[in-house]
């Protein structure tokens, strides 16, 4: 079934009726910084919003959705002695719509970390269950895009529930999964009769050869590459934020009187009090150990736990790193250093 | 989507801890107690096995790791040394105080695997807390293990924990010796100033059928690990307890990572090889 693209619009204003639709959209279409440079995010829609679906990879990526970048675990309250706590319940109900290839394997990615492995996370999981995914394929690339590189294919997302493919003047949906048939199916209304298209032929800047890149990157573990590369690095954690499977968080709390509430929040292993313990001892004390670590967990340790790379490709912390510390430089490197080693 | 496998232990949210209350406090140093915790309505507040952790703390102040070193039938402890913000609070704690508790984390003491050896305890300072629950396990269940020996150093004298069952009640278990030192100044007569390294050669153990737990400060690992393995006792037989700064506790936060393993989850208790394997910072 096709939604010609006149009708995307009645569409979103249907199904913000019925849950919140986050979709890519300009921050600052109007007023707001103006002049400045155009940034994108999964905002919820509202008529009229500047809903941005050309855009290739929105400056912020979907994991807010699933992961706020604060989140509230539970509230408490200290009367006398007794304490009371109160805990977080998320009732979502969202429609992530038009989430590119790359974003949706990190929230995979995201789902093996916070639903599998002993623990399941309440919170992550209530917002997950409540959450319907539209992808959307790609039909142009960006200089940074390499997500081939990790073997995903731009025109379908994986794991999504409703695939969307670009049929010209319009999308050609599909279900994916039996949540999006059921939802599919209020979409009728909106839909007309057509046949799916050929996925656009992409041209990607590079591809890179990731089979051999965890039992590699071992073997460099003790190399002085990594002192050379992390000399630049200012710690200031935006590569952890802009990544959309980055997932490390940090748990704190916050009083006013005798209440207050205890939340986590997204964390980067580049800051340097990330590990610090007390006595000030540190298990990793130098920006060396610390740029180390997040390589080699997103492209060697996560591996090992949950069998496929924690970097999906999308190319944010290439472009907004700012002293251009380059992901896709590093997986290049690796078969370098390793053969001089 | 992931299909949910729940062997989640806790009901609930994970993250969320429940309230609890101090029964008792025992001071075993000058910056050592232990917090014995029973849930409101007087229960246990979780089921743990030895070597297992539990997050502690205060709804206001926050929680930290700790072993649990000593269980009841409806109480748990936890012998808190104070270095820091969180347990500079708990030391101010008082009886009948509400407290934060969630819990089991972490795996085990391998017990079962022990069985028929002899155990050769190796603790520092602080490192004994961990080990208590295992030696405890094995004195509960004295006919399973053989000879067992407790080496147990601290700076001074009253850097020692656990006093009372150090020299009232352990040393007259049958078939097990304890063995005290420290390294500085030592008031009365009751222990040698000694290092535990080399003591430990001498204390002719039948190394093939010996595991050793150890579990202390770096300069204790480093010298008392070279020492066991002069001795020839296995790497897969030398037990250790790792630690790492945890926020979770559960294996989600990426906090407490060394390689791949996450701490939290995969330890803390982790046998020489296993660390050997570890690709370290
Ligand atoms: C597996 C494990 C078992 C432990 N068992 C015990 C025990 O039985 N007895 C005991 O006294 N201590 C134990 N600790 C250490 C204890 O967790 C720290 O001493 C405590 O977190 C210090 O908190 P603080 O706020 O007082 O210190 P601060 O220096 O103010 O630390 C601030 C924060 O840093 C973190 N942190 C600091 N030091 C450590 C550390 N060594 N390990 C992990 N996180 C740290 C905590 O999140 C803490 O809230 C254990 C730690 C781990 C990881
Ligand atoms: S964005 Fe760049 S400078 Fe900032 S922490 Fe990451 S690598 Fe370092
Ligand atoms: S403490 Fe969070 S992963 Fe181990």
């Amino acid at each position: 079934m096709i939604l010609k693209k006149e009708k995307l619009g009645s569409l979103l204003d249907m199904l913000a009726g019925t849950a919140t639709v986050l979709v890519p959209t300009a921050f600052n279409a109007e007023g707001g910084s103006e002049g400045g440079e155009k940034a994108t995010g999964f905002l919820p829609y509202q008529a009229g919003s500047a809903v941005d679906l050309g855009t290739v990879k929105t400056t912020r990526s979907p994991k807010d959705a699933l992961l706020p970048q604060t989140e509230t675990l539970y509230s408490y309250e200290q009367r006398g002695e007794d304490v009371t706590l109160t805990e977080t319940v998320n009732n979502t109900n969202q429609i992530l719509f038009g989430v590119r290839s790359c974003d949706a394997y990190s929230i995979a990615c995201l789902d093996e970390v916070f639903l599998t492995r002993t623990f399941v996370d309440t919170l992550y999981y209530e917002r997950r269950l409540g959450t319907l995914i539209v992808g959307l394929g790609c039909t142009a690339t960006e200089r940074s895009c390499f997500c081939t590189s990790f073997e995903l294919d731009p025109a379908v997302a994986p794991g999504v529930d409703i695939q969307l493919t670009d049929a010209g003047d319009g999308y050609f949906a599909e279900a994916l999964t039996t949540k999006g048939t059921e939802a599919l199916d209020a979409w009728k209304p909106f839909l007309t009769e057509g046949t799916k298209p050929t996925p656009a032929e992409l041209e990607f800047t590079f591809k890179l050869d990731t089979a051999k890149l965890g039992e590699q990157l071992k073997t460099m573990f003790e190399d002085p590459y990594w002192q050379d590369l992390s000399m630049k690095c200012l710690g200031c954690g935006t590569c952890a934020f802009v990544c959309p499977s980055c997932y490390c968080f940090d748990m704190s709390q916050n009083n006013k009187g005798s209440e207050g509430y205890r939340f986590r929040t997204w964390d980067s292993c580049t800051f340097v009090d990330y590990s610090m313990m007390a006595g000030f001892h540190n298990p990793r004390p130098t920006k060396m150990k610390r740029l180390r670590n997040r390589f080699m967990h997103k492209l060697c340790f996560y591996q090992e736990r949950y069998g496929n790379s924690l970097c999906c490709g999308c190319g944010r912390c290439i472009e907004l790193c700012p002293v251009g510390i380059d992901i896709s430089r590093v997986i290049e490197d690796v078969e370098r250093v390793v053969a001089h080693d | 989507m992931i299909e949910i496998g729940h062997d989640c232990t806790c009901e609930g949210n994970p993250l969320v801890p429940q309230v609890c209350k101090v029964i008792e406090i025992t001071t075993e140093t000058s910056d050592v107690s232990s917090f014995k915790v029973q849930t409101l309505d007087g229960g246990l507040p979780f089921e743990f096995v030895p070597g297992q952790l539990g997050m502690f703390g205060i709804a206001p102040h926050g929680e930290c790791m700790f072993c649990v070193s000593m269980g009841g039938p409806d109480w748990l402890e936890f012998t808190v040394k104070r270095v820091g913000t969180v347990t500079k609070r708990i030391h101010q704690l008082h009886v009948g105080q509400q407290v934060i508790v969630r819990g089991p984390y972490g795996n085990h003491w391998p017990t079962e695997q022990c069985k028929g050896r002899d155990m050769l305890f190796i603790a520092g300072g602080i490192g004994l807390p961990p080990v208590r629950t295992f030696l405890l396990h094995c004195l509960a269940n004295r006919a399973d293990y053989g000879r067992i020996d407790l080496v147990y150093s601290a700076s001074t004298k009253h850097d020692l924990v656990f006093k009372e069952q150090l020299f009232e009640l352990w040393p007259n278990e049958p078939n097990t010796h304890v063995h005290i030192s420290v390294y500085k100044d030592c008031d009365g007569n009751t222990c040698t100033i000694s290092f535990t390294a080399p003591f430990l050669e001498d204390l002719g153990l039948d190394v093939s059928n010996t595991t050793a737990v150890l579990c202390g400060g770096p300069s204790l690992y480093r010298t008392c690990s070279k020492a066991l393995a002069n001795m020839g006792i296995a790497d897969e037989n030398i037990l250790t307890t790792l630690e790492m700064r945890m926020k979770c506790g559960i294996g989600k936060c990426g906090r407490c990572n060394v390689g791949e393993k996450y701490i939290c989850l995969d330890g803390p208790v982790f046998t020489q090889a296993e660390v050997n394997a570890m690709l370290k910072d």
